[in-house]
């Protein structure tokens, strides 16, 4: 359950299927949150609307298989389960490989497009919504580009994107206009080495 | 940790992830794991799949 979704975000989400559950007498099912938050944010939350853990993003094959088997060993969880990616030395490099083995040379290739597509369409929000001084339309876009960053291995980029989520949190205008012009510069780098690169 | 419970006994796995590319990676990692699944773009979706389809059917 992503946390951060349109129409219904993934903690309200959460609460209602647990209503649900509680007034049909249904039986629990295993909630986990996959968030870009902050790990203690993150852990509260999810504690809070009674999902059974959480992963951090980006999400790879054995967090996920730890946490479903998790999840699924305690049926009655109380305490929610973390499993936390190790944070990434290399800030330059795309995680181009792991996403081939993950979904093989097509579903990267793909990945890359939708990213290209997507930052950019995101960036012109960020930009307008600056303009219009609209703080919580600039979190919201910042948020989802370090999703985007986190899940390509575009670390130094998520990193921008979450000075930038954080600086609109705080209402900063000015500190936002600063912060995206270093988000701007990297997202370009990122953009001109997925133009060069060629997955085989 | 239970490492000995079987992945499969998740007969079915709901994605809630609005964000396309990551819905990409999670489809893919689902995929590796052989795990059958549904992705949906908010939690509306979800709520709705998770009304017409409750866990153990």
């Amino acid at each position: 359950m992503d946390l951060h979704m349109p129409l219904l975000d993934g903690l309200d989400t959460a609460r209602m299927i647990r209503e649900r559950e509680a007034a049909e007498g249904l039986r629990r099912v295993p909630i986990v949150a996959v968030t870009a938050s902050e790990a203690t944010t993150a852990r509260d939350q999810a504690q809070e609307s009674s999902m059974d853990g959480y992963l951090a993003k980006p999400v790879n094959r054995e967090f996920l298989t730890r946490m479903i088997q998790s999840v699924l060993g305690a049926a009655t969880a109380v305490q929610p389960r973390h499993t936390h990616s190790e944070a990434r030395s290399d800030g330059s490099s795309l995680r181009m490989e792991e996403l081939i083995n993950i979904g093989g040379p097509e579903m990267a290739r793909e990945a890359l497009a939708v990213f290209a597509t997507h930052s950019r369409e995101l960036l012109i929000r960020l930009e307008d919504a600056l303009e219009r001084g609209d703080a919580s339309a600039a979190v919201e876009a910042s948020h989802s580009l370090k999703g985007s960053c986190l899940a390509l291995g575009a670390d130094e980029t998520s990193r921008h994107a979450a000075g930038v989520e954080h600086r609109a949190r705080k209402g900063d205008l000015t500190g936002l206009r600063e912060a995206l012009t270093m988000l701007e510069s990297s997202l370009h780098d990122v953009q001109a080495a997925i133009a060069e690169l060629t997955v085989v | 940790m239970d490492n000995t419970v079987s992945l499969q006994a998740a007969n079915r796995v709901l994605v809630a992830e609005d964000n396309a590319v990551n819905q990409l990676v999670m489809k893919g990692l689902l995929g590796l794991l052989d795990l059958e699944h549904d992705i949906v773009p908010d939690g509306v979706s979800a709520l709705e799949k998770f009304e017409s389809e409750p866990a153990g059917t």
